[in-house]
């Protein structure tokens, strides 16, 4: 073995003497009292700590070291035992208390023993060798520690030995049997399922264990409130190495109306790490509290890009906070303000210019949204320009639409209408205002539709998009011959209805068509409804 | 007798029933096998069973037909008939429903007629029994039978001119459409036609007559034919196209309150005997 070989495989840890195994040095939020150094002997026999000193290292220059704690006469390690250090807050309470107050990277921390032996781990890119053995290990994020895996491991570096974990003081940094949910894997397919209809779920599983899992020994449960039973159980069905991962996906059954947090919990006999079993995932099953309702992705004059927005929740709703994203960049709204149930509001690229263009709109319920996500105005291979998408604050989706912008004429926006996007009525849209409906009648309706000549009746019932119209209707034959009229043109309220008794009309299948006409204006509609008179032949 | 004379025979006795026919007819109606093909030439089975007006070709056919009318999602018509030459002899019978369940009702029917050359007439039998049943049958029966017959004639070269009255005698349950005596004109020449049919009114009182006027030109298996009607004025657009085992035809009737009636019709010609 060469020297330089020698070198790089040297232990870090003096023989026969404790380990240092792990460190948590920042941890979520505020570190006072949570801090904590936990020491490892994972020999055979029980080991003295007696005069060991504990000691951050500055790795910011040479020879900053300062004592952290010092152990006492009395204080030993069982064998294969651990012995913490750490603040107050630290779960479970540590063997020894005491202020460590560590850097977060680059930096260091010594355990010297009373012969001279000493282990110094380093974190972070640093500057000054005697702040590391080997490389530094890599910095641990904001709430992880940096743990030994496995436990014993002295490997000839730092770098090689510790790794960011979940902090675990007092327990196996590697346990022998521990499956764990891979934080942030659980997926829902679609993302936000109607109410009556089952979703796809998908995630992964770790075995963390320093053993291999066979199949069928990992199972998976998912729970909600408001059931009382497992939505789902399953077993997985392969088995899984030390250190591997593995997908599952399950159908989620359908769930009620709202927003559900599922817990999904992986089940594993002997498992000496259960913190790290579950995970939840928050899911809005239906309408969510903020609904899409118009995208102005292509504006032509400079009122800057918008989307509109309708509260969906049932109850006044603070738009702040919701975030606005497309397919690549993600905003946040700000502003001030509540939306009224059923209210419709702005969420808009440049508020100002916004509402310099539309003086007339109400500028409470116009948010900025900071960044921007721009919006496409050309569709990609798949043929979507580009996708909008509303988020609450926890990151629930809300609502979501793929938009195309093929045929879609410049400076004209996209409204939904009865589900689906087309389109504007109007050339600038219509913010703030439900989306003009193509004149229409809403209702036409003959009942009872089988008659009988002479005094049968029938209710004609219609409903019109004004107030007020002059309405006639007439009878057609099957040949498309004007038979006779039913109700003469009149003027009668929007929403009425007439009793037509058949008379003289002989049998046969007639169409009854309402025509009518706004009382000012030129605007006419019409709609079609077929009846049956039967008799026998005269 | 020779061919000569007997073929001059049924053109005269043709032509004695298009006057009997404008003497007797009134209101006879329905609509039940109402194909896509232009009403001149007579040229498949519904065009037998409809009108009694029996093809002059030989051809035995299967023809499959679909209305939709004035675009109403619950009238809609499909039907099937076949029909079947012997000689001289034409015979054809088909099925139909029309309309939805609460409006609706399907239809049997049967023609037998000969065709020669110059004149063809044929008799045309329907049953029709409404899809839901009547609340007071006494009132109003569920079904109904109509009788009526059609004719046709070569008056001279390439002027043809054609009778029918569907409905000469009718019994239970009034159909649902009253159609009135249909009498017609055709004049041909090459692969050009010109029609004028004129429909009695058949309905309710006061309703008076319709007329149509409809040109049609065939180029090789294609054919397409436009037509205009009265009362109110009104057209139609019929595209077709004849191949060896099949013939397609659809045609769109527009009008100006109720909108598009489209019809379909699908047939698989059998060849020549």
């Amino acid at each position: 073995m060469t020297p330089l070989l020698f070198l790089a495989a040297a232990a870090c840890a003096p023989p026969f003497h404790a380990l240092i195994s792990e460190i948590l040095y920042d941890a979520a939020g505020d570190d006072t009292g949570r801090e904590f150094v936990e020491l490892f002997n994972p020999g055979p026999i029980a080991l003295p700590l007696a005069g060991a000193r504990l000691e951050a290292g500055d790795g910011s220059g040479p020879g900053r070291w300062s004592l952290r704690w010092t152990a006492g006469e009395r204080d030993s390690i069982a064998a294969g035992g651990r012995f913490v250090i750490g603040g107050p807050l630290v779960d479970p309470l540590p063997d020894a208390l005491a202020a460590l107050e560590l850097q977060n990277g680059p930096d260091a921390v010594r355990l010297a023993w009373p012969d001279g032996a000493s282990e110094v781990v380093g974190y972070g890119a640093q500057e000054f060798a005697e702040y590391a053995c080997g490389s530094a290990a890599l910095d641990a994020p904001s709430g992880q520690s940096l743990a030994r895996i496995p436990d014993a491991s002295d490997v000839g570096g730092n770098a090689l030995d510790f790794r960011a974990a979940t902090p675990s003081p007092g327990r196996a940094n590697q346990p022998g049997r521990d499956v764990a949910l891979v934080p942030g894997s659980l997926r829902l397919d679609p993302e936000r399922p109607e109410s009556d209809r089952a979703a796809w779920l998908s995630g992964s599983v770790w075995n963390r264990g320093s053993a291999s899992l066979a199949a069928g020994e990992i199972s998976l449960y998912g729970v909600t409130a408001g059931v009382s039973t497992a939505l789902f159980t399953i077993a997985l069905d392969r088995p899984i190495a030390a250190g591997d991962t593995a997908g599952f996906g399950v159908s989620l059954p359908p769930l009620a109306s709202g927003r559900h947090i599922v817990r999904i919990v992986a089940s594993l006999a002997g498992d000496e790490a259960p913190a790290n079993d579950a995970d939840s995932l928050v899911v809005r099953v239906g309408e969510g509290p903020l609904g899409l309702t118009e995208i102005q992705f292509h504006p032509l004059t400079g009122e800057g890009e918008w989307v509109e927005v309708r509260n969906q929740l049932g109850q006044p709703l603070e738009p702040a906070g919701f975030t606005l994203a497309d397919r690549r960049t993600k905003g946040s709204t700000h502003g001030e303000g509540r939306l009224d149930a059923d209210s419709l509001g702005l969420l808009v690229q440049d508020r100002s210019a916004f509402l310099k263009s539309h003086r007339d709109l109400d500028s409470l319920r116009v948010w900025q949204v900071t960044p921007w996500p721009s919006l496409n105005n050309t569709d990609g291979p798949d043929g979507v320009a580009d996708a909008v998408i509303v988020r609450e604050s926890d990151g629930t989706l809300s609502d979501r639409a793929d938009y195309s912008a093929h045929g879609v004429p410049a400076g004209i926006p996209l409204e939904r209408v009865a589900g689906s996007w087309s389109p504007s009525l109007e050339p600038g849209g219509t913010p703030m205002r439900p989306p003009r409906s193509p004149l229409a009648v809403e209702r036409f309706d003959v009942a009872p539709r089988r008659l009988t000549p002479g005094a049968s009746q029938a209710r004609i019932a219609w409903s019109l998009p004004w107030a007020r119209a002059r309405v006639s209707v007439e009878a057609f034959d099957l040949a498309g011959r004007r038979v006779a009229p039913v109700f003469a043109e009149a003027s009668v309220a929007g929403r009425g209805e007439v009793v037509w008794t058949v008379g003289s009309l002989p049998a046969g299948l007639y169409v009854l068509v309402l025509k009518a006409r706004a009382e000012s204006g030129a605007e006419s509609i019409a709609a079609a409804r077929p009846v049956r008179v039967v008799g026998r032949v005269p | 007798m020779t061919r000569a004379a007997e073929k001059l025979g049924a053109r005269y006795a043709c032509l004695a029933g298009l006057a009997f026919a404008a003497l007797v007819a009134r209101g006879a109606g329905a609509q039940d096998f109402a194909g896509a093909l232009p009403p001149w030439p007579p040229q498949a089975p519904s065009d037998l069973l409809e009108r009694g007006l029996p093809p002059r070709g030989r051809s035995s056919l299967v023809e499959i037909d679909g209305v939709r009318w004035f675009s109403l999602a619950d009238l809609a018509s499909r039907g099937c008939a076949v029909g079947s030459a012997f000689g001289p002899l034409r015979a054809a019978c088909g099925l139909s429903q029309t309309g939805s369940e609460e409006l609706g009702w399907t239809t049997l029917g049967v023609a037998l007629g000969a065709a020669y050359p110059m004149a063809g007439a044929a008799a045309r039998m329907v049953a029709r029994s409404d899809r839901s049943a009547s609340l007071d049958p006494a009132v109003a029966p569920r079904e109904g039978y109509e009788v009526g017959f059609g004719a046709w004639a070569e008056a001279t070269r390439g002027l043809h001119v054609w009778t029918s009255v569907p409905q000469l005698w009718r019994d239970g349950a009034a159909p649902p459409l009253a159609r009135g005596l249909e009498l017609g004109v055709a004049l041909a020449a090459q692969d050009l036609s010109v029609w004028l049919a004129r429909t009695s009114a058949a309905g309710p009182p006061g309703g008076v007559a319709e007329h149509t006027l409809g040109l049609g030109l065939t180029v090789g298996p294609l054919g397409v034919w436009l037509a205009a009607r009265d009362r109110p004025l009104r057209g139609t657009l019929g595209l077709g196209a004849a191949f060896k085992a099949v013939f397609v035809a659809a045609g769109v009737d527009g009008h100006p309150v109720l909108g598009e009636t489209v019809r379909l019709s699908v047939g698989c010609p059998r060849s020549e005997r």
